[in-house]
């Protein structure tokens, strides 16, 4: 191969695909929920380990709401460096709180990547909920929907089993509503986020990236 | 005057998984008047159409370049890259509307390098680079259009794409090589944090270009490189490289 062997390649952090997870842990996740979210976790986190290119790329920062209050279990890592928590559930369901806090962490993200010179990609939001807010949750969604309208991040609300779709249709943005996951179905939503966000992380324009096909939404409903 | 010419385009791995073809294109030619034309266009992989808009962008611009009087003012010159610019945008909204698409629908960049004995012109619409050398000085000669985002970019089909047309024209005397690279290739190519040619990728090519033999030979060996593992383990999109030195 000659002088194309002397050819030096340029060192360049990866951009960054910044995923924020706010998982609903209260009590009515107990049993098989709980359990099938944490499954889901781990499936996720196995999916992306299999992209060289990705698990370098997708940062995942987690915010539960329930067991504790709110909590940031997990702020943002590098799938390659990160180790699925196992959550517990219990208590009342602030998902306002947590929104409010989500928002604020992803913010600090940005921010750093921009000091860091670092590029990345439009994060997105993923709410998993099965019941309703205990606590205010209107200002928070508000915020949450003007930035996803700014394009500053993609907002995903999806309901599990006896979640109050119509309370989540006002939380989720007006152009994407709320999906209701079919049964406990976690493991094929994560595969769905984990090859959406090996799509973002190779991708070009976050605006018109053809996701896979829902195959986890029940259309029932 | 001799140009050595190198030129290839590989498949991104990302594109292979998903079974996806190479939507990278480019054409070269050399004009009568013995200048020499390179036109590169990246479809855009989010686009329905981004390869079919890529591939008909370089064979417009070819045919226009191939047409046109060539400038011998700096002014003149300018005008005519926007001029190529805008006939590919409009053949491209032409051609969506015969379609009956959209023109986003056929998404893609602009690359293009005019070398002629006393000028040496390119414009750049999109993400990617042209890159220039002066002896072993590697510098820049156009601006990538970025947003936000990482690797999000103005197209060539997007409707503020003049002003985003990035363009240079230059006296030949000061340019003795020249490089049109796709997206794919800035993150090895290319300082990102510095938004400058990483000038250790080139020194090597334009030495590889201007001392191998064969034409055939180079462009293989050429390929073989875009598509080494070293190279794909840190990129996976699709890869375009075209490069001349004069000597």
């Amino acid at each position: 191969m000659n002088e194309l062997e002397l050819v030096q390649l340029a060192e360049n952090p990866d951009p960054r695909a910044p995923c924020l997870l706010l998982l609903d842990t209260s009590a009515s996740m107990s049993g098989e929920p709980i359990r099938a979210l944490n499954e889901g976790l781990q499936t996720f986190c196995r999916d992306v380990l299999k992209d060289e290119l990705a698990k370098r790329r997708v940062e995942v920062a987690i915010v539960t709401f329930g067991n504790g209050g709110v909590q940031t279990a997990q702020d943002f890592v590098t799938v390659d460096e990160w180790t699925p928590p196992t959550l517990r559930s219990g208590g009342s369901t602030p998902l306002g709180q947590a929104l409010e806090t989500g928002l604020t962490l992803l913010r600090a993200r940005k921010d750093l990547y921009k000091r860091a010179g670092l590029q990345y990609y439009r994060p997105w939001v993923f709410l998993i909920t099965d019941g309703e807010p205990t606590d205010t949750w209107q200002d928070a969604a508000q915020k949450a929907q003007q930035e996803d309208a700014n394009k500053g991040l993609l907002f995903f609300a999806v309901g599990v089993e006896k979640a109050k779709m119509d309370t989540l249709s006002k939380i989720a943005p007006p152009q994407r509503p709320p999906i209701k996951l079919k049964g406990l179905n976690f493991a094929d939503l994560f595969l769905w986020l984990s090859q959406s966000q090996q799509r973002v992380s190779h991708s070009r324009v976050g605006d018109q990236l053809a996701l896979p096909p829902i195959g986890w939404a029940d259309v029932s409903t | 005057m001799t140009w050595h010419l190198v030129a290839a385009s590989v498949t991104g791995e990302a594109h292979l998984k998903q079974e996806k073809g190479n939507e990278d294109f480019f054409c070269l030619a050399s004009r009568l008047d013995g200048s020499l034309l390179l036109i590169v266009a990246d479809g855009a992989g989010s686009a329905s159409c981004g390869a079919e808009g890529a591939e008909l962008a370089t064979t417009v611009a070819l045919e226009f370049l191939s047409e046109v009087d060539l400038p011998t003012t700096e002014d003149a010159w300018q005008m005519l890259l926007l001029e190529t610019a805008q006939y590919v945008h409009n053949t491209l909204e032409a051609h969506a509307t015969t379609r009956e698409k959209n023109i986003k629908d056929f998404a893609c960049t602009l690359l293009l390098g005019v070398l002629t004995p006393s000028w040496v012109a390119a414009v750049q619409v999109g993400d990617g680079a042209i890159v220039g050398m002066n002896d072993e000085t590697i510098t820049r000669l156009t601006r990538a259009a970025h947003g936000e985002y990482a690797s999000e970019t103005v197209f060539v089909t997007s409707q503020d794409y003049l002003e985003h047309c990035s363009f240079t024209v230059v006296s030949s005397e000061t340019i003795t090589g020249l490089v049109l690279l796709t997206d794919g290739l800035e993150p090895v190519a290319m300082n990102l944090q510095a938004d400058e040619p990483f000038a250790p990728f080139f020194n090597p090519l334009f030495r590889f270009v201007r001392n191998e033999k064969g034409a055939y030979e180079k462009s293989q060996a050429l390929s073989e490189f875009l598509e080494s593992e070293r190279i794909n383990k840190r990129t996976h999109d699709d890869k375009t490289l075209v490069l001349v030195v004069r000597s």
